[in-house]
């Protein structure tokens, strides 16, 4: 590359910079949306739906080796929110741990209160009011979660890199009932073939078996 | 002697007369009726004999028995099932080449023919019942039509075991043979024409026929719509107007010829302006007919799983269109990858956009469609055959549900 070719690269990139600054009308800005609607129609909700995910087939094993925590237990909504590039709608779950299946979690007790560290799942949706309007927003990938319900859930760190906030990995969570567990993902059943309609019983001894290693 | 039997003569024809004179009326031949009396006082048998010569001399004198027509009505139900008969091909779904399916009718006409003739012994002649012949369906053509050269082509015929008015091939002993079997591997638009004949008898009771016909979307790979909301929509950008991918910066540059050949391939599919804008921009928020480059796939929470993804926006909660602009969202690292690789990736996330969603059945491949899994950024080209732009299995289903009739049903898979 020549120094003029150097240059003109130069400035098509602080060029592109100034057109690109934040604070500029970016794609799907939830706030402006918002506000735009509001003059508009205030009365009506803004509805939304999120990214398509492209779930391959996983069986339990790996599942179970590639997730950092497997549980079962309870969700109860805690906060909704808008994400950090304002461009989606989060809701924070409490986790209420039923069985500790694979890895850690941080303790639910501290010599001071004010410590304890969170057990939270965050996902995709929630219904909240900005700029006067109502937003809602639904996972197309996966059923809605019901709080109170048993779920087995297949967890990685969620990335907004806090301590004791998870995020479901490769779509595993499982509704549980006497009828065998029901994964939550669109085209569960096909993803999860050795894990959907199975009893929970099986399913918990295949994941500690895969934690345990070969 | 004689004026006695003309008398009785005259008596008796009075009410042959008014007997008649019923149904002249309606025929409008009411030649019986001029008789003069005079003409009637003749010996016993001669008038029986004279009437019987001048009926069968003039043929039309037969219309004076005209046959009676009561009733009718017809209908004509169609159904079409696959052979295991796991499901039910609606009107305007999608089938799989190559798979049996059953067709089956359920065929009724109604109504019915009195026929009658001339009764002159006694005389005077009177209309009298001869028969009775019923108005029924006496079978049902099926034709298939569809892109093949040497369409269209006659599935076959069903009949009925008997002169039944009402007959359904799905009971058996009903129909013969009891139902058809089509598959095709043409692929494209089918209709399938049945033609219901109807015996309308010698009263000729109309109509003689019923067509009734029902399309379905012949593919090989199990078709599927992004959809959500309740009620349930289909989402998609909107049917008009010309779509624009925008380029944020110059880091995307590097993206440009795929992002060109991308909606190159999807403008020729829908037959519509989809281009690359020159320069660095972005999307106003409200603009649903903008696409924008991003490469943050994967980084934010509730990002789903792959290698990228459409950045969503609002929607219409009626229509399921986009109500805000979208992007195409590369992850960070997505540079270096084949340009193959990136052509496929894009045409699959405006396939989202257009209202697709991940088709990943046993039934489809890479070559078959765009919507099966993609191998992002890596650095070798895609296998040969690898569709880089939609296929007529990714057209189809958008142009004629998603821009259509919104049927997503589907009997095959």
């Amino acid at each position: 590359m020549t120094a003029r070719t150097q240059i003109a690269a130069g400035l098509i990139a602080v060029v592109s910079a100034l057109t690109s600054l934040p604070g500029t009308a970016q794609a799907q800005d939830l706030r402006a949306l918002a506000r735009a609607h509001a003059a508009k129609n205030a009365e009506a909700p803004l509805v939304l739906t999120g990214p398509p995910g492209d779930y391959q087939p996983k069986n339990v094993h790996d599942l179970a080796r590639e997730s950092d925590v497997v549980l079962r237990g309870t969700l109860t909504p805690i906060a909704t929110y808008l994400g950090p590039n304002e461009d989606r709608i989060l809701t924070d779950y409490r986790i209420d741990v039923e069985q500790l299946l694979a890895g850690k979690m941080p303790p639910m007790t501290s010599e001071k209160p004010s410590n304890i560290p969170p057990r939270v799942l965050t996902v995709y949706g929630g219904e909240l009011r900005l700029e006067g309007v109502w937003l809602r927003a639904s996972d197309p990938n996966r059923e809605e979660i019901v709080a109170g319900k048993s779920y087995l859930l297949f967890l990685m760190p969620s990335r907004r890199d806090d301590p004791g906030y998870y995020e479901i990995y490769h779509g595993g969570i499982f509704e549980v009932s006497s009828d065998g567990v029901k994964p939550l993902l669109k085209g569960g059943n096909k993803v999860f073939k050795d894990i959907a309609g199975s009893a929970i019983e099986d399913v918990i001894a295949n994941v500690k078996m895969a934690r345990r290693g070969p | 002697m004689t004026h006695n039997h003309c008398r009785v003569l005259l008596l008796g024809l009075g009410l042959g007369m008014g007997a008649i004179s019923n149904t002249e009326t309606a025929s409008g031949d009411s030649s019986l009726l001029t008789a003069r009396p005079a003409d009637l006082c003749v010996a016993p048998g001669a008038l029986e004999a004279r009437h019987r010569r001048s009926i069968e001399a003039r043929p039309g004198r037969m219309q004076g028995c005209p046959p009676i027509p009561s009733g009718g009505g017809e209908d004509l139900q169609v159904f079409i099932t696959k052979a295991d008969a796991s499901c039910t091909v609606e009107n305007g779904s999608y089938v799989r080449a190559l798979t049996l399916y059953e067709l089956h009718v359920l065929a009724e006409a109604y109504g019915q023919c009195t026929l009658r003739g001339p009764d002159c012994s006694p005389l005077p002649c009177t209309c009298v019942t001869t028969g009775t012949q019923l108005r029924w369906p006496s079978a049902v053509g099926i034709l298939l039509i569809n892109s093949h050269p040497l369409s269209p082509f006659s599935v076959g015929p069903i009949y009925p075991n008997g002169v039944l008015q009402q007959w359904d091939s799905r009971v058996p002993g009903q129909a013969s043979p009891p139902g058809r079997g089509w598959s095709t591997s043409t692929l494209g638009e089918a209709t399938l024409r049945f033609t219901e004949f109807i015996f309308t008898t010698t009263c000729n009771i109309l109509p003689s026929s019923k067509v009734v016909e029902r399309t379905a979307y012949v593919l090989e790979c199990k078709p599927e719509w992004f959809t959500g909301g309740t009620p349930p929509v289909n989402f998609h950008g909107p049917q008009t107007g010309n779509i624009k991918i925008v380029l944020p910066s110059a880091a995307f540059e590097n993206a440009r010829a795929s992002a060109e050949a991308a909606a190159a391939a999807w403008a020729k599919g829908l037959g519509r302006n989809i281009s690359v804008q020159p320069g660095y921009q972005t999307c106003e928020s409200n603009d649903s007919l903008c696409i924008q480059l991003k490469n943050d796939h994967g980084t934010q929470p509730g990002d789903p799983v792959g290698c990228a993804s459409l950045g969503t926006a609002t929607y219409n909660p009626t229509t399921g269109v986009w109500a805000g602009s979208t992007s195409v969202r590369f992850e960070p690292n997505w540079t270096g990858g084949h340009p193959d690789n990136l052509t496929r990736t894009i045409a699959h996330e405006l396939g989202h956009y257009c209202g697709l969603w991940n088709r990943e059945h046993a039934s489809c491949s890479s070559a078959g469609t765009i919507m099966s899994a993609g191998n992002c950024y890596s650095p070798d080209p895609p296998p040969a055959g690898t569709a880089l732009g939609p296929t007529s299995e990714d057209v189809l289903p958008v142009m004629k549900s998603t821009y259509g009739n919104q049927v997503r049903s589907t009997c095959g898979w």
